[in-house]
C-alpha cells in the first residue's frame, strides 16, 4: 500500500456521507469478487474433510460392499490413528521422504546459488545459457521420470558412457539397488529443480541495489565479501521462499517417482505420496488412509502456523 | 458333445424369437448382404468369409447361438440398449477389433448379428484393476462389463461390483464346462467362473504360467557338453527347481545368439508381475501342496517351507538380467526373444508374440523358431515329484452390478467366452487372450499361432496349476507379500525376515477384513487345488 | 577476462548437464525399435537409421516397424490436455485475479490467503478418496469440465498470490481518480485497473497453463479413458509384443515438452514472481 492511499482511507469514514457510501460499495464489490474463490475453497475442503474425518473413525474399505456413508457399521473410534504409530511401512515412507528432502533440497540450493553467483559475476552469451539452464524445469515431471528411468537402466546410456572410461561401469545397477536407486531419484530431482533455485536466487541477486555493491567495491571489498556480506543478507526472504517452495514440493513428490521407480526396488524410493497411493489402490484400506490424511493435515497446520507466527513476530519487531 | 445344455425349451424359445424377428425386422444397417448363405449347413451365426470359418459357426443349440437368440428376444421386446461398454486391457483389444485371419472381426460379427454396438475402452494391464475399483467405489457405472485379473474377482464381488450370474447361466447354459470343448477339468471351471460357489466371471484367458525355453541353446553342443561336464547330467528341461536353478546358473555369462551375454534366469521380477514365480516355488514345497494358509486359515508364510522358497527365489535373482527387477512380462518376452535368456515361466502368449515371422518373412525376434516348452519343475518329496505352476492374472470378464442391461451384458460375455467364438478369437495373434479350453487346443489356427510345442505343455501345466489368491483381500495380501519379497530381493531384508514380516502383514489384513469372514473363504479355496503327483 | 572464461566454461558444463537427458529423449524419438535399448545393438546417441516412425505411430496408430497397431492415437489425449489445461487456467486466473483484487484493496475474506496456501502445501493423495467420491457423485469423473475445475482449484493459490502482489504494488489513486470521474468501483476495477495489469494476467495465465499441463497425478485419478491427458497416455504406452514402446514414449515426451519450454522461456522473468508467490519485487 502506498503512502498516499492511506490517508484517503482514514478520512473516508468520518467526514462525509457520499464517501461512506463509496466505501461501502467498494467493500461489497470486494466481497463479491472473492466469492468465487471462497466457493471453490469450500467446495474442495468442506465435504472431503467431513467425510475424511468420518471414515477415519471406522474400518471401512470399499471391499465391505457398502457405500461410504454406511461406514459406521465398522466404527472403531481411534484404531486407525493408533495403527499409525505401529506401522513400519508408513514410518519408513515418512523417513525416506524427509531424507529425500534433506538431501535433495540443499544440493539444489547449493548448485542453484553457485550458478546464480556465476551469472551474477557475468558470463558470455548470458541469455542463451540462461534459457538452456532453465529447460529441465519445463519438462513435465512424469516425462522427466521416464527420461531418467531410461538413463539409469543398467544397460542404458549412463553406463555406456561411463564404460568409456571404466570397464566396470556395466556392472553397476542403478534402479535395482537400494542405495543407488535412492541416489538416482535424488539426481533426477536435482536435475529438474536446480534450475528453479537458480532462477529465484539469480532474480534475487539482481534485485540487490547496484549502488550498495558499488559502494562496497569502492570500500575495497572483494567479490567474495560483496557476495556473502552484502548480497546474500539482502535476499534472505527470497532464499526462504525458494527453500520453502522446494521443501513443500519435495515432500509431496509423486509423479516422477511413480514413473521412474514406482517406489522400488522394494520400498527403497517409496515416498509418503506413493505409500498413500499404494494403500489406496492396492491395499484398499481407505479408512486408514483417511486417518493418515487427517494426521498429516493437523501436523502441517501446526507447522505452518508456527512458521507464520515466527515470521510475523519478526516483522513486528 | 453331451447335450446337457440342449433343451427343448431353448429351441422353442428361439423359434419364437425368430418369429418375432421376422415380424419386426432388425435394423438393416447390420445385415450384410448375402451373409446368411455363407454359413455352413445348419449354422445360423458366426464368422464367415475365410477358409475354416465354419469351425466357429453355431446355431441355436450351441452356447453362442443361445446367447444371440437371447439378445434377439430382448431386442424384439424393445429392451435392448443401443450399445454395451466394456473395459478391456489395452493389449487384448486387437483380438476383438482386428479381422482374423481375414474377413470380419469379432466385434463386426457381434454387431452384425445383434445390432448392439460394442464400445471398447482400453486400460493398461497393470492398472486395470484400479480403474475397475474406481468405477465400483464411485458408483459411476461407466461400464457394463469389466475385465480384470481373475485374482481380483473376490475383491470385486465383495465390493459389490460384480453381478451374480447364476440365473443367467441356468437359463442360457454356456458351454464353459462342456466335456468335449470346455475347460480341461470340471475343477478348472469351478476355479475360473465361480466365486464362493456362485457364477460371477467368464474366463477370457489361460494364464497358467508355462515354462518356455530356447531349445536351440539346450541342444547346442558347446552348451550341452559343458553342462554335462559340470553337472554330470544332460542339459534337458528340468524336473525340479533345483535343476532349473542349475540351468540358470550354468547359462549365466555364457555367450548366446549374435554374441549376446546370456542371463540364465529369464523371469521378470518386477513388483506385481514377478510374484507368481514365488508362488509357484512355494506351492511345490509340500505334498501334495504347500497351501498359502494352514488348516485354520492362518498364513503359512512363516514356515520353513516358505522361507526356503523365498531364499531360493531371492537366490535366483543372481542369474537374472540386471534390470529384471523392473522387468514386466513384456520385457521377459523380449529377453527370451533376443536370446538373452534361455528359459522362463510366463504367460503362454510369449509363444505367439515372440516366436513368429514378420509379414515379410523375416523372424520377428532372433530366437524365433528356436523355442519350445516344458512342464513346470517341482520339488522331490518322499511320495513323489510335486510339479506346480500357478494361475495368475488371467483376464476375466464380469458383469458390472450397475450395467444398464445386465442380461445383455451377460449374453455378450457368454457369446464371447463360449468355445467357438473364443477359439476363433484366441487364434488371433493380435492380443492377450490365451487358449485354455479343450476346443482351443484342437484348433489349427491356435496351434499355428501358439505352435504345436505349446499345446501339450499348456495342458500339462493347467493340470498342475494351483490358484493364487483370488478371494477378498487379495490385492492387499498380494501387495504386502510382494513388497516384502522385493525388499528381500534388493537385500534390505533376509528372505526369512521378509517372510516373517509378510506373515505378520497377512495376519493384519485378515484381522481387518474380519476373521469370521475370511477364514471360511480361505478354507473353501483349497478345493480348487490339484493333487496330481508325478 | 580469465575469470569470465572460467565462469562461462563452468556455466557451459551446467548447461550441457541440463540438456543431455532431454536430448537423449529427443534422439530416442527418432530411433527405430532396434536402437531403443542395448538388447539388439550398441547404444548410440544419434539414431543410426533415423525414422519418423514413432511419430507416425502415435498419430496414426500404424507404423511399419510396429507389429501391433495402437488402439488409441495421441490426438484425443493431446486435445484433452490442451482443453483441460486451458480451461483450468481460465478458472484459476479469473477467480484468482478477482479475489486478489478484493483482498488487496479491501482486506476482505479473512484468512483466505492462508487457506489457499495450505491447499497448495497439502499432499493431494492424502485426501484423494473423498475428493474422488465427491467428484463421482457430481458426475465429474472423466469429463472435461470436471478435470478443468479441479485443475482450476489446484492452481488457484498461485494465481491469487501472484496477482495480489501486483495489486498491492499498484497505487490506489488511479482507481480513486476514476471514481471521482464518475466510474462505479467495478468499472474502476474492470476498465482502469485490469488493463494496467493485463500483461501480468497474461504471464500468470501462461505460468498456470504450464502447471496444469505438467500434471500427472490428478489426471491419473480423475480420468478413465475419454479425457486422459498426455502424461497418463504416455505412461500406458506398452505392448506385450514389443514391451515398453520407448521410442513412441520419447516422441510423446518431446511433444509434451514443447509447450512448456516455449512458453516457459518466453515468460522466464515472470516465472520468478509466480514461483515466489510474488514475494520478489522486480
Amino acid at each position: 500500500m502506498t503512502d498516499t492511499a492511506l490517508p484517503s482511507e482514514k478520512h473516508s469514514g468520518a467526514a462525509n456521507a457520499p464517501a461512506d457510501g463509496l466505501a461501502e460499495s467498494r467493500q461489497s464489490l470486494a466481497k463479491r469478487l472473492i466469492l468465487p474463490t471462497q466457493i471453490l475453497l469450500v467446495f474442495i475442503v468442506a465435504f472431503p474433510l467431513i467425510m475424511q474425518i468420518y471414515i477415519s473413525l471406522t474400518w471401512w474399505t470399499p471391499l465391505d460392499g457398502e457405500p461410504w456413508y454406511r461406514a459406521y457399521q465398522s466404527w472403531n473410534w481411534f484404531d486407525n490413528y493408533v495403527e499409525i504409530f505401529g506401522d513400519p511401512g508408513l514410518h519408513g515412507a515418512i523417513w525416506r521422504t524427509l531424507l529425500f528432502v534433506i538431501i535433495a533440497v540443499p544440493i539444489e540450493f547449493g548448485l542453484g546459488l553457485l550458478l546464480a553467483a556465476l551469472f551474477y559475476e557475468g558470463v558470455a552469451a548470458r541469455p542463451i545459457f540462461y534459457s538452456l539452464i532453465l529447460m529441465p524445469m519445463m519438462i513435465v515431471p512424469a516425462v522427466a521420470g521416464y527420461i531418467f528411468f531410461l538413463i539409469f537402466q543398467q544397460t542404458g546410456p549412463l553406463n555406456a558412457f561411463l564404460g568409456l572410461f571404466w570397464e566396470g561401469a556395466y556392472d553397476v545397477n542403478w534402479l535395482n539397488d537400494v542405495n543407488r536407486a535412492f541416489f538416482a531419484v535424488v539426481v533426477a530431482d536435482v536435475w529438474q529443480w536446480t534450475p528453479l533455485m537458480f532462477l529465484i536466487l539469480f532474480a534475487g541477486l539482481m534485485s540487490v541495489p547496484q549502488d550498495q555493491m558499488r559502494a562496497a567495491t569502492i570500500l575495497g571489498a572483494n567479490w567474495r565479501q560483496r557476495f556473502w556480506r552484502i548480497a546474500l543478507p539482502r535476499i534472505k526472504a527470497v532464499i526462504f521462499i525458494a527453500l520453502g517452495l522446494r521443501v513443500i514440493e519435495c515432500f509431496k513428490i509423486f509423479d516422477m517417482l511413480f514413473v521412474m521407480t514406482g517406489g522400488g526396488p522394494g520400498v527403497a524410493t517409496e515416498s509418503l505420496s506413493l505409500y498413500l497411493y499404494k494403500q489406496t489402490f492396492q491395499s484398499l484400506e481407505w479408512s486408514y488412509v483417511a486417518a493418515i490424511g487427517i494426521t498429516v493435515l493437523v501436523v502441517l497446520s501446526v507447522i505452518t502456523a508456527v512458521i507464520l507466527a515466527r515470521t510475523n513476530k519478526k516483522e513486528d519487531a | 458333445m453331451k447335450n446337457s445344455n440342449y433343451t427343448r425349451r431353448t429351441i422353442l424359445k428361439s423359434g419364437a424369437a425368430l418369429g418375432a424377428m421376422t415380424a419386426i425386422g432388425i435394423n438393416p444397417r447390420f445385415i450384410r448382404p448375402g451373409m446368411a448363405q455363407n454359413y455352413a449347413p445348419g449354422m445360423t451365426g458366426g464368422p464367415t468369409g475365410f477358409p475354416g470359418a465354419e469351425r466357429f459357426q453355431y446355431n441355436e443349440s450351441m452356447s453362442e447361438g443361445r446367447a444371440i437368440e437371447g439378445i434377439r428376444q430382448i431386442v424384439a421386446a424393445g429392451d435392448a440398449p443401443s450399445k454395451i461398454t466394456i473395459l478391456l486391457t489395452d493389449g487384448a483389444i486387437g483380438q476383438l477389433t482386428e479381422p482374423f485371419p481375414s474377413g470380419p472381426s469379432v466385434k463386426d460379427v457381434w454387431e452384425a448379428e445383434t445390432g448392439i454396438e460394442l464400445e471398447i475402452i482400453g486400460a493398461p494391464a497393470g492398472d486395470i484393476w484400479a480403474r475397475v475399483l474406481q468405477d465400483v467405489t464411485t458408483q459411476s457405472g461407466a461400464f457394463d462389463i469389466y475385465t480384470h485379473p481373475w485374482n481380483s474377482l473376490g475383491d470385486l464381488v465383495e465390493a459389490g461390483g460384480a453381478m451374480n450370474l447364476n440365473d443367467f447361466v441356468a437359463e442360457y447354459q454356456p458351454d464353459w464346462a462342456d466335456d468335449e470343448r470346455g475347460t480341461p477339468t470340471a475343477q478348472t471351471a469351478e476355479l475360473l467362473y465361480k466365486y464362493g460357489g456362485d457364477f460371477y466371471g467368464a474366463s477370457l484367458d489361460g494364464d497358467f504360467h508355462t515354462w518356455v525355453y530356447n531349445k536351440g541353446y539346450f541342444e547346442d553342443d558347446a552348451h550341452a557338453g559343458a553342462f554335462r561336464e559340470r553337472y554330470g547330467r544332460d542339459l534337458a528341461p528340468p524336473a525340479t527347481w533345483e535343476e532349473s536353478d542349475q540351468i540358470s546358473a550354468f547359462f549365466t555369462g555364457r555367450s548366446g545368439l549374435g554374441g549376446t551375454t546370456i542371463y540364465g534366469n529369464g523371469n521378470d521380477m518386477a513388483p506385481f508381475w514377478g510374484l507368481p514365480r514365488f508362488y509357484a516355488r512355494l506351492a511345490a514345497q509340500a505334498m501334495p501342496n504347500m497351501y498359502w494358509f494352514d488348516d485354520e486359515g492362518s498364513p503359512n508364510l512363516a514356515t520353513p517351507e516358505a522361507i526356503k522358497a523365498a531364499e531360493e527365489y531371492v537366490q535366483s535373482r543372481e542369474w537374472a538380467h540386471p534390470d529384471a527387477l523392473s522387468w514386466t512380462f513384456a520385457e521377459g518376452y523380449s529377453g527370451i526373444g533376443s536370446g538373452q535368456t534361455p528359459h522362463l515361466t510366463t504367460y503362454t502368449n510369449v509363444a505367439k508374440f515372440v516366436d513368429r515371422m514378420n509379414d515379410d518373412g523375416t523372424p520377428a525376434s532372433p530366437a524365433s523358431g528356436q523355442l519350445s516348452a516344458y512342464i513346470p519343475p517341482g520339488v522331490q518329496h518322499d511320495g513323489g515329484l510335486v510339479r506346480r505352476s500357478v494361475i495368475y492374472y488371467n483376464i476375466t470378464g464380469t458383469v458390472s452390478s450397475r450395467a444398464q442391461n445386465p442380461e445383455v451384458a451377460y449374453l455378450f460375455l457368454q457369446w464371447l467366452s463360449s468355445t467357438r467364438i473364443y477359439t476363433w478369437m484366441t487364434g488371433n495373434p493380435a492380443g492377450y487372450f490365451d487358449p485354455f479350453q479343450k476346443a482351443n487346443f484342437d484348433e489349427e489356427f491356435v496351434q499355428e499361432t501358439y505352435h504345436d510345442y505349446m499345446m501339450d505343455a499348456i495342458r500339462e501345466t493347467i493340470s498342475r496349476s494351483v490358484p493364487t489368491i483370488n478371494f477378498a483381500g487379495q490385492t492387499a495380501l498380494d501387495a504386502a507379500l510382494d513388497e516384502e519379497l522385493q525388499a528381500a530381493l534388493t537385500g534390505q531384508k533376509t528372505a526369512e525376515q521378509a517372510m516373517m514380516d509378510a506373515n505378520r502383514r497377512w495376519q493384519r489384513v485378515i484381522r481387518r477384513r474380519g476373521e469370521d469372514k475370511m477364514i471360511p473363504i480361505i478354507q473353501a479355496s483349497r478345493a480348487a487345488w490339484p493333487t496330481i503327483v508325478d | 577476462m580469465l575469470g569470465l572464461l572460467l565462469r562461462t566454461f563452468a556455466v557451459a558444463v551446467f548447461a550441457a548437464l541440463a540438456l543431455l537427458p532431454i536430448s537423449w529423449m529427443a534422439t530416442m524419438a527418432f530411433k527405430p525399435p532396434a536402437e531403443w535399448t542395448s538388447a539388439a545393438s550398441d547404444l548410440t546417441f544419434f539414431p543410426q537409421n533415423p525414422t519418423l516412425g514413432n511419430f507416425v505411430y502415435v498419430f496414426t496408430g500404424e507404423a511399419p516397424d510396429q507389429i501391433v497397431s495402437l488402439d488409441r492415437t495421441v490426438w484425443w489425449p493431446l486435445f484433452a490436455s490442451l482443453l483441460t489445461s486451458i480451461l483450468g487456467t481460465l478458472i484459476a486466473v479469473v477467480c484468482g485475479t478477482a479475489a486478489a483484487y478484493g483482498v488487496s484493496r479491501e482486506k476482505v475474506g479473512g484468512s483466505i490467503g492462508l487457506s489457499l496456501l495450505q491447499l497448495r502445501i497439502f499432499p493431494p493423495l492424502a485426501v484423494m478418496i473423498p475428493v474422488m467420491i465427491m467428484c463421482a457423485f457430481l458426475g465429474m469423473i472423466d469429463t472435461w469440465w470436471g478435470l478443468s475445475l479441479i485443475y482450476g482449484i489446484v492452481t488457484l493459490p498461485f494465481s491469487f498470490w501472484l496477482m495480489k502482489a501486483y495489486f498491492d504494488e499498484l497505487p490506489r489513486e488511479i482507481e480513486e481518480a476514476a471514481i471521482v470521474e464518475g466510474c462505479s468501483p467495478f468499472e474502476a476495477f474492470y476498465q482502469i485497473t485490469l488493463p494496467i495489469v493485463s500483461s501480468a494476467v497474461a504471464s500468470t495465465a501462461l505460468f498456470i497453463f504450464i502447471l496444469n499441463w505438467s500434471d500427472y497425478l490428478i489426471a491419473l485419478l480423475l480420468t478413465r479413458s475419454d479425457w486422459t491427458t498426455i502424461p497418463v497416455y504416455m505412461n500406458a504406452l506398452a505392448s506385450a509384443a514389443s514391451g515398453q514402446l520407448y521410442g513412441a514414449k520419447a516422441a510423446l515426451g518431446l511433444i509434451a515438452a514443447i509447450p512448456p519450454i516455449i512458453l516457459g522461456i518466453s515468460i522466464q522473468r515472470f516465472l520468478v514472481r509466480g514461483l515466489t508467490f510474488g514475494a520478489l519485487k522486480q
